[in-house]
C-alpha cells in the first residue's frame, strides 16, 4: 500500500474533488447577495499566492508528508503537537461533512438515512490506500464535471439574466469578505494534500498540481454559483438552504425531464465522501505518527467509529 | 506399507519382479511380460508397464520384437547395448532409484530389467487416448482461430508452439500435488515477461503443498492475492491463439495436465470483455462490440437496482405518465417490489442454470416455457408486474453478454439490489463508489488491475474500450513489460 505511487494527474484530480466537496451544495452559506460569483473569482485569485506556499513547502522537503515536516522544523514535542492539532482539526472537519452530507440526505430526499453505511465505505476506502483512492477520484471526476454541465446545459433556457444585475450594489466589502471565507474554505482547505505528498511519484510538480487543482475546482465552483443565482434570483438564493438542489429542481424541459436534482446529490454523494475520506486518511496517518502504530489498517477502524 | 526408498533393485531378474509385483500389489493394470532372446536363450529380461496409459504398438513393434529378434550376445555392460543398440525408442534412460522408476510407469513408460543388472531401463512408450481438438463451447469465434486446447499438456503445448516459432518462448514443467503428480507448465517469452512476475510466480507455485491438482482453477485459488474479492486476478483461457497473444504481450500462462484451461497472468479488469474474434473482426465492428459488453455489465448490474431505487424511493424522477402505467400494472400484485425483483431474478439465474446443464436440444424447450410460458402467465395472474418482468429480462440478457463475469455480475447485482432498497439512488451510488474502490483496490501480480482505464493516453487506450487497428498498435502495454516496441507502427500505411 505505501510503496504505490500517485501521479500528479491523479493528485490534480483528487484536489479537484475535494474543492468540489461539500461546497457544491452548501456554497454561500454565508450570506452571499448576488455579488457572490465575484467573491468566487477573487478567491480563486487570492489563494493562487497559498498554492505557491504550498507548491514550495512539498520542494523543500521532498518525499515528507505534513507530519514528517513538522518534526523535522519544529522538533519532536512541538512537531507532535502541531501534529495532534491538525489531526483533530481534519478529523473534525471530516466528521461535520459526514453529517452535513448525511443531513443533507436526510432533509433533501429520504428522512430515514443512517450514517454508518457511508462511514463503512470509507473504513474500506482507507485500508484500500491512497492509491485506488486516487485512481478512483481521477475516473470519477469527469464524471462529476459531465453531470455538473449537463445541469447547465439543461438549465440553459430558464436562466435569468436580471438576477445578475445591480453589480456591486452593496459595495465591495460583503464581496471581499465573502472572498475571504472562501479562501479558507475550500481553497486553503487543500492544505491537507501535503499530508500525502510524502507519496508522490518523481516527476511530482506541487505547485503545478495545486494551482491546476485550484483552477479548475474554483472555476466549477464559480459556474455552480452563477448557475444558481440565475436559476434562483437574489432573495431566494439565500433564503433555501441546499441551493444546488432548489435549483436544479427548477430546471424541467417540456415537462418530461423534471426534477433532476438527483444529479447534484449524486454529486455531493461522490464528492463529499472524497473529502471525507481525505480528511479521515489524513488524520489517521497523524495519529499513527503521532503514537507510532505501523499499521494503519488496524487504527482505521476504531477511528471512524 | 514399506516407503519406496526402502526397496532396492537387485541382480536377480526374479528378485526384481517379485519387488515390483510387491510395489503394485493389487494393482491389476500392471503387466509383466517376461522375454526370451529366440538366439540366446541365456538372455532373459521382463518388461512391465501399465495397460492402457501405453502404446501397445510401440512396445510390440519397438522394444519386444528387437530384444527377440536380434542376435544378442550376453556380455558385461549389457545395459547399454541394449539402451544403445537394440531399443528402438527415441527416449531411454537407466536408473537405479526405484522412485523414479515408479513414477515413470505410472505414466506410462515401460520399465525393462535384465537378469544380471542391478539397474533398469526406463522406455518412452506412451499413447493414451485423448479428445480430439475441438472448439472450446465457451469462447465461440466467429471469425479467427477454431481450435481449442484439450486434456493433454503435449498436445496443448504443441498448439501454442505452432503459432510461437520462436526458441524465445520457454515453456517450465514442475509438479504439484503429493499423489496426482500433477504436470504442470509454465510458459512465457523470454525477454517480454517481466522477471519479477516470473519470480513471484515461481515461489508462489512452489509454495503450493496440496494431495491433487485435477484443474487449473486449483492453481489459481492458490495463488489469487485477494482470494475474498469476487473478480479473478487471473485469467483463463481455452484458446491456443488466446494465449500465444498474451504470451506476445509479456504474460505467463500456465498450463496444467489434464485441463483444457490455460491460466494467464498477470490479468487485468478490462481483458473480461476482450473476446478472441474482437482481432479478426474489422476493428470498428469490435470497438462496437467491445463497448456493448462494457455496457451490458454496467447495466445488468445497474439496471435492477436502479428501477427499484426509482419505484420505491424516487418516484418523483419518474415522468408521470410512466409512473402511471407503472403503478397501474403494480396495483394488484401481492409483493412488495424487493420481493418481486429478487424472486424474479433468482427464477431468472435459475433458468440460465438449467440451460447450461440441460443437453441443448432440451434447452431450448425450456428457454421458451421459462421465458415466454412463464413470464406472460406470471404477468397476467397478477403474480408479477410487467415493468419488473422487463426490468428482469433486460439484465439478465445484457449479463449473457459477458459471460465470463457473470458470477460477480450476479454478486453485485443483489448486493446493489439491497442497498438501493435501503438507500435509494444514494445506495445505489455509495455501492457503485464501493465496488469501484475495490477494483482500484485489487491488483494482479503487481500490476494494477484497473490499469489502462484512467488514462487518456491514445497508446494506452488503444485496446481497452476500442480495438484500434493492429498497426496502430505500436507498443506493448507498458506496464506489462519493460519491451516495449511492437512494431514498425505501420509506416506503410502513412
Amino acid at each position: 500500500m505505501e510503496n504505490k505511487k500517485i501521479s500528479s494527474s491523479q493528485y490534480k484530480s483528487l484536489m479537484v474533488i475535494f474543492i468540489f466537496g461539500t461546497s457544491l451544495i452548501f456554497v454561500g452559506n454565508i450570506h452571499g447577495e448576488e455579488d457572490i460569483w465575484i467573491s468566487i473569482l477573487i478567491a480563486i485569485a487570492m489563494s493562487m499566492p497559498l498554492a505557491l506556499i504550498y507548491g514550495k513547502i512539498a520542494k523543500l522537503f521532498p518525499k515528507m508528508g505534513l507530519f514528517d515536516i513538522f518534526i523535522k522544523t519544529y522538533g519532536k514535542v512541538l512537531g507532535k503537537f502541531f501534529i495532534l492539532a491538525y489531526s483533530f482539526h481534519f478529523f473534525h472537519l471530516a466528521t461535520m461533512i459526514l453529517r452535513s452530507m448525511t443531513e443533507y440526505i436526510q432533509v433533501a430526499s429520504l428522512p430515514d438515512t443512517s450514517q454508518y453505511t457511508t462511514g463503512i465505505l470509507i473504513i474500506y476506502t482507507i485500508n484500500a490506500g491512497l492509491s485506488a483512492f486516487s485512481t478512483w477520484a481521477k475516473l470519477i471526476l469527469p464524471i462529476v464535471i459531465l453531470l455538473i454541465i449537463t445541469t447547465i446545459i439543461l438549465g440553459f433556457n430558464q436562466f435569468d439574466y436580471s438576477y445578475l444585475m445591480p453589480i456591486l450594489y452593496n459595495g465591495l466589502k460583503p464581496v471581499m469578505v465573502n472572498s475571504y471565507l472562501f479562501i479558507t474554505f475550500p481553497f486553503a482547505e487543500t492544505i491537507v494534500f501535503l499530508v500525502f505528498s510524502a507519496y508522490a511519484d518523481d516527476n511530482n510538480d506541487f505547485t503545478k498540481v495545486y494551482i491546476h487543482g485550484i483552477l479548475i475546482g474554483g472555476f466549477f465552483l464559480f459556474i455552480n454559483v452563477f448557475r444558481n443565482i440565475l436559476l434562483l434570483g437574489f432573495p431566494n438564493v439565500n433564503n433555501v438552504l441546499f441551493r444546488s438542489d432548489f435549483a436544479t429542481s427548477i430546471i424541467t424541459i417540456s415537462n418530461f425531464i423534471q426534477r433532476i436534482e438527483i444529479i447534484v446529490s449524486s454529486n455531493l454523494t461522490l464528492t463529499s465522501f472524497a473529502k471525507a475520506t481525505t480528511y479521515l486518511y489524513a488524520a489517521s496517518l497523524g495519529f499513527i505518527k503521532l503514537f507510532n502504530i505501523k499499521n494503519i489498517k488496524d487504527f482505521s477502524l476504531s477511528y471512524v467509529l | 506399507m514399506k516407503n519406496l526408498q526402502d526397496y532396492n533393485i537387485s541382480y536377480s531378474l526374479d528378485e526384481n519382479i517379485n519387488l515390483m509385483k510387491e510395489i503394485f500389489k493389487d494393482d491389476n493394470t500392471l503387466k509383466i511380460k517376461k522375454l526370451q532372446n529366440q538366439f540366446n536363450p541365456n538372455m532373459v529380461c521382463c518388461i512391465f508397464f501399465i495397460n492402457g496409459m501405453v502404446d501397445e504398438n510401440i512396445i510390440s513393434e519397438y522394444i519386444i520384437k528387437p530384444i527377440i529378434t536380434n542376435r544378442i550376445s550376453s556380455n558385461l555392460n549389457q545395459m547399454d547395448t541394449f539402451q544403445d543398440q537394440i531399443i528402438m525408442s527415441c527416449s531411454s534412460e537407466k536408473t537405479k532409484d526405484i522412485s523414479k522408476l515408479v513414477d515413470a510407469v505410472l505414466m506410462g513408460n515401460t520399465a525393462l530389467f535384465l537378469e544380471c543388472e542391478n539397474n533398469c531401463l526406463i522406455i518412452k512408450s506412451q499413447g493414451w487416448q485423448t479428445r480430439n481438438i475441438e472448439e472450446p463451447t465457451v469462447e465461440k469465434a466467429l471469425r479467427g482461430p477454431r481450435e481449442g486446447f484439450n486434456e493433454c499438456l503435449m498436445v496443448n503445448l504443441s498448439m501454442i508452439r505452432r503459432k510461437i516459432k520462436s526458441n524465445k518462448l520457454k515453456f517450465n514443467f514442475m509438479t504439484i500435488g503429493d499423489i496426482t503428480n500433477t504436470d504442470i507448465c509454465i510458459a512465457y517469452i523470454e525477454g517480454l515477461a517481466e522477471e519479477k512476475i516470473l519470480e513471484n510466480l515461481y515461489s508462489q507455485l512452489n509454495a503450493i503443498k496440496i494431495d491433487g491438482i485435477l484443474d487449473v482453477k486449483y492453481i489459481q485459488e492458490y495463488i489469487d492475492k485477494e482470494p475474498f474479492s469476487i473478480f479473478e486476478t487471473t485469467g483463463s483461457t481455452e484458446k491456443p491463439d488466446v494465449v500465444a497473444s498474451k504470451l506476445l504481450e509479456g504474460r505467463i500462462a500456465v498450463l496444467v495436465d489434464g485441463s483444457p484451461v490455460v491460466m494467464t497472468l498477470p490479468y487485468i479488469f478490462i481483458e473480461l470483455f476482450q473476446s478472441a474474434d474482437d482481432y479478426s473482426l474489422n476493428y470498428y465492428f469490435s470497438s462496437i462490440n467491445r463497448i456493448l459488453r462494457i455496457f451490458g455489465f454496467l447495466s445488468t448490474i445497474s439496471i435492477p437496482p436502479i428501477y427499484l431505487a426509482l419505484v420505491t424511493q424516487h418516484q418523483e424522477f419518474i415522468p408521470t405518465p410512466l409512473m402511471m402505467s407503472i403503478y397501474a400494472s403494480r396495483i394488484s400484485t401481492p409483493l412488495p417490489t424487493i420481493l418481486e425483483l429478487t424472486g424474479l431474478l433468482i427464477v431468472f439465474e435459475e433458468l440460465r442454470e438449467a440451460g447450461a446443464r440441460m443437453p441443448s436440444f432440451i434447452g431450448q424447450a425450456l428457454s421458451i416455457v421459462g421465458a415466454l410460458v412463464l413470464g406472460t402467465a406470471a404477468v397476467d395472474a397478477r403474480f408479477v408486474s410487467a415493468p419488473i418482468i422487463i426490468v428482469v429480462g433486460m439484465s439478465g440478457i445484457a449479463g449473457l453478454i459477458t459471460p465470463n463475469l457473470n458470477g460477480a455480475s450476479n454478486v453485485i447485482k443483489i448486493a446493489l439490489i439491497f442497498l438501493s432498497s435501503i438507500l435509494g439512488l444514494y445506495g445505489y451510488i455509495i455501492g457503485m463508489t464501493f465496488l469501484l474502490i475495490h477494483l482500484f483496490k485489487l491488483d494482479s501480480f503487481g500490476i494494477p488491475y484497473m490499469s489502462n482505464l484512467t488514462t487518456f493516453n491514445m497508446q494506452s487506450l488503444k485496446d481497452t474500450a476500442v480495438r484500434f487497428p493492429a498497426w496502430y498498435m505500436r507498443l506493448r502495454p507498458r506496464y506489462m513489460t519493460n519491451n516495449h516496441i511492437r512494431s514498425n507502427g505501420g509506416k506503410n500505411h502513412e
